[in-house]
């Protein structure tokens, strides 16, 4: 009969974010203030929030091949106690994989044979079925996938970064109004606050010099091994 | 059964007092908190924070009310009359104060972010608190009606 309302502090303490995502210059709260209001949360729903940061953040996640990913990928969302919490992140892995099979077939790739396309959701028989799809017959279910599949095909990457951040932002604060001040509604704020996070922390020349590390990095192993047969 | 009856005669004079305060607890518990949480996120309006998350004790004084109103020798006659009114007050005021602590926190929370809107904002919490002032009228006519003993 108690209503959950265990974190009507912690939720009170949080600034609140505004409507668009993309009228954002900056976050409402910095990372280091909003970790100390973290600090209210119960040990295990900690866990669980370090569970899906650590699943959904690209900065968090762990290296290792495919297979490796996945399989610690599954183990974690197994891991995650509360069924909604577990769909929420099962969404966004599933989001994921649907667009890496897009840039798969963009880049001409087939699916390794006899295997399943390697994923998260129930979709995944269907993507390896329909291959051959511009969205892969799941264009009723998820109309987001012929745009993302068309901005793709026209080389306008940022258009298809707003895509996605678009609808992970609907989706989070469509979840958001059955939750006020309950453990969910802090995951929700948490995951939000990334996505500002990340359409606030975009540069484009930091981009241009990050590429050029990158492509230094993989021309330095060719020099090295031009070197070495000269 | 006799003694059954006084047994549920007397739970249902407390009943209206234990239960309305309980629901006050909780109500005012959840908006503390929110109202403490909003102290550390605005400069100013400290004061309206903590006033609106007081607003859930108003039940537990309904509930005393209606205790006082009900107290009188418990007899066979007047048990179940005593147990009826006393433990439904009381439900519907716990209930009532529970509710009104959500109403209030997300009326500190929503106003935090937009001042202007806080009288507005704290028109559900009235709203309810307006079903509470319902039972406990009702509790005090009905109340009149039960024998003396």
């Amino acid at each position: 009969m108690l209503p959950d309302c265990r974190y009507a502090m912690l939720i009170g303490s949080l600034p609140p974010q505004p409507m668009d995502l993309f009228g954002c210059r900056l976050p409402v709260i910095s990372r280091i203030q909003l970790d100390r209001r973290l600090a209210l949360l119960a040990q295990k729903d900690a866990a669980d929030l370090q569970r899906i940061e650590g699943l959904l953040h690209w900065s968090k996640m762990q290296g290792g091949d495919d297979a490796d990913i996945f399989e610690h990928g599954r183990r974690e969302l197994d891991s995650i106690r509360s069924d909604f919490l577990r769909d929420i992140v099962a969404w966004r892995l599933e989001l994921r994989t649907l667009l890496s099979a897009l840039r798969r077939r963009q880049a001409g790739l087939q699916p390794a044979p006899g295997q399943p396309f390697c994923g998260f959701g129930a979709r995944l028989p269907l993507i390896r079925h329909n291959w051959h799809k511009p969205d892969f017959g799941l264009g009723h279910a998820l109309p987001w996938i012929s745009q993302a599949q068309q901005l793709m095909a026209q080389h306008q990457p940022l258009a298809l970064d707003k895509l996605l951040l678009q609808l992970n932002w609907h989706y989070y604060a469509r979840l958001n109004l059955g939750h006020y001040f309950d453990f969910p509604a802090v995951v929700l704020y948490v995951l939000r606050w990334d996505l500002i996070h990340r359409w606030a922390t975009y540069d484009g020349e930091l981009a241009v010099a990050r590429f050029d590390e990158l492509v230094e990095a993989g021309l330095a192993a060719v020099q090295a091994e031009l070197e070495g047969t000269a | 059964m006799a003694e059954l009856l006084l047994v549920l005669g007397w739970i249902g004079l407390y009943a209206p007092m234990a239960l309305s305060s309980v629901g006050s607890v909780v109500g005012c518990s959840i908006a503390g908190q929110a109202a403490i949480g909003a102290l550390l996120d605005t400069e100013s309006g400290h004061g309206r924070y903590i006033g609106v998350s007081a607003m859930p004790s108003s039940q537990a004084i309904f509930g005393i009310v209606v205790m006082f109103t009900l107290n009188r020798p418990v007899t066979a006659e007047n048990a179940a009359g005593l147990f009826s009114v006393g433990t439904l007050a009381g439900l519907a005021l716990m209930l009532c104060a529970m509710y009104q602590g959500q109403c209030c926190a997300a009326a500190i929370h929503a106003s935090k972010a937009k001042p202007e809107i806080f009288g507005l904002s704290i028109v559900p919490a009235a709203i309810v608190e307006g079903f509470a002032v319902f039972a406990f009228i009702f509790a005090l006519v009905i109340s009149g009606g039960i024998p003396h003993g």
